[in-house]
């Protein structure tokens, strides 16, 4: 409770030291996409430059983080963090039709891991990656929009 | 021979001073320059995820420092302002007060302006934030801290009388030790994953990370390229605050860590860390060793004349 009191956390947010320095430890996450439809279409969100796109890389992974770290929060807290991923996911889906110019009623986005093999499996001969869907969201168009 | 708890201020050349404050503000423009393209996608009511929905899942995330959200919603009651407005302030008034801080002018309240900015950027993306941002911030508040505008700044070319040095080499140490606390437990965190320990995690990162197909290393998987590499990232941080302290490896450390932020950079795309984290490096353990010019020497001279 002591590192979550008001001085301590401004003290630690002002001189960067309220943060771990454990960067990609203990282990190194996967990757992770956001993968629209659209008409048919792979689409993806885009950026102009590389910096922002690494970004929003990082926006990925921290929503899916959140979605596997629920269970030590209580359960109105999970339900409301559900709720605002929700919203996030609808939010970037919706971005990313406008972006595309895409015309369809029904929008599709998943988010997925990219899983690419082990060394022992790469050794083994599987030298393909795979996606793991762990979300995916359909919103329809409403007819005034 | 170990230079931890050194603070003679003879034996370290306070150009470190001149050359952290130049290449942090350097960098934290650059940085902010590189996401300008996006701004509007990143920052603005229309952003890919807009900035109140940000504010609310924000509250699930200790979050202290104001957002441009926050500060729109505050200044409302009032002013007569919009979002747009204060978030076009926020972007206007942070590259000016880096711009500030690299020429020196009025340092100390640049570093500050700065440091605060930095804050309210990073709060108002932080679902986007990474490593960079954290180590930027401290860089900042380090330059608030260490009399960084006192070599080489407007403020000194101003000043009629000369602005002493002394005591600059323990502001020096307070960095070193602050760097060396970082590198330790970063390597101890990887230790403790047993993929950094197997080298899968190398395998993953540049695989996961990896932006560039001419990189491509895939044919050393039948060699112990991969565990021996995972072992070296472990050893090459934790034994940081020893091996670089020590006046007889630190010239072979400072290189090795320079070439792994430099690997770092190329393999993952994290450029901006890297160059913050080679900056810290350069400071604390190259530029300080740089012999002291007789210019240098001449002024310690003078002002040791005046400090009586």
């Amino acid at each position: 409770m002591l590192l979550y009191n008001t001085p301590l956390l401004v003290y630690g947010k002002l001189t960067g030291t309220g943060v771990g320095y454990g960067f990609f430890a203990p282990n190194v996450k996967s990757s992770g996409l956001f993968i629209g439809d659209c008409d048919g279409q792979q689409i993806m969100p885009k950026f102009n430059s590389f910096e922002s796109a690494m970004r929003f890389s990082t926006l990925s992974s921290t929503i899916s983080d959140d979605m596997f770290i629920q269970t030590s929060a209580n359960d109105t807290t999970k339900a409301l963090i559900d709720k605002c991923s929700d919203a996030i996911y609808k939010a970037i889906a919706v971005k990313m039709y406008n972006q595309n110019n895409c015309v369809q009623d029904t929008l599709y986005l998943s988010y997925n891991i990219i899983m690419f093999p082990t060394l022992k499996q790469y050794a083994s001969g599987m030298h393909d990656y795979s996606l793991f869907k762990t979300k995916e969201l359909r919103i329809i168009k409403k007819a005034n929009d | 021979m170990i230079r931890l708890f050194n603070i003679d201020d003879s034996k370290a050349n306070p150009l470190w001073l001149a050359f952290f404050r130049c290449s942090v503000s350097l960098i934290c423009l650059l940085h902010f320059i590189a996401i300008q393209p996006d701004f509007d996608t990143i920052f603005s009511q229309n952003a890919i995820v807009p900035p109140d929905l940000l504010h609310a899942y924000n509250t699930f995330r200790f979050q202290v420092f104001p957002s441009v959200y926050d500060i729109d919603h505050f200044v409302a009651h009032i002013l007569p302002v919009s979002y747009g407005q204060v978030l076009l302030t926020v972007r206007i008034l942070y590259p000016l007060s880096l711009t500030a801080l690299l020429i020196g002018f009025v340092p100390r309240l640049s570093a500050l302006l700065s440091l605060l900015l930095q804050l309210v950027v990073i709060s108002s993306m932080d679902v986007y934030n990474y490593g960079v941002d954290v180590f930027t911030t401290m860089a900042l508040f380090y330059c608030i801290i260490c009399p960084v505008g006192n070599m080489y700044s407007i403020q000194n070319y101003l000043s009629k009388k000369p602005i002493l040095l002394r005591g600059h080499a323990k502001y020096l140490q307070v960095i070193r030790g602050h760097i060396c606390m970082a590198y330790f437990f970063s390597g101890f965190e990887k230790l403790l994953g047993p993929n950094w320990r197997n080298g899968e995690s190398i395998w993953k990162m540049v695989h996961g990370y990896n932006h560039y197909d001419f990189f491509n290393l895939d044919f050393l998987y039948t060699t112990p390229f991969f565990l021996v590499t995972g072992w070296a990232t472990i050893m090459l941080e934790m034994l940081y605050p020893v091996f670089i302290n020590i006046s007889k490896t630190r010239t072979a450390w400072l290189w090795a860590t320079v070439s792994f932020h430099v690997l770092i950079a190329l393999f993952m795309g994290l450029y901006f860390f890297s160059a913050v984290m080679i900056v810290f490096n350069l400071t604390c353990y190259y530029v300080p060793f740089i012999k002291v010019a007789v210019e240098l020497k001449k002024r310690n001279v003078r002002e040791a004349v005046l400090a009586g």
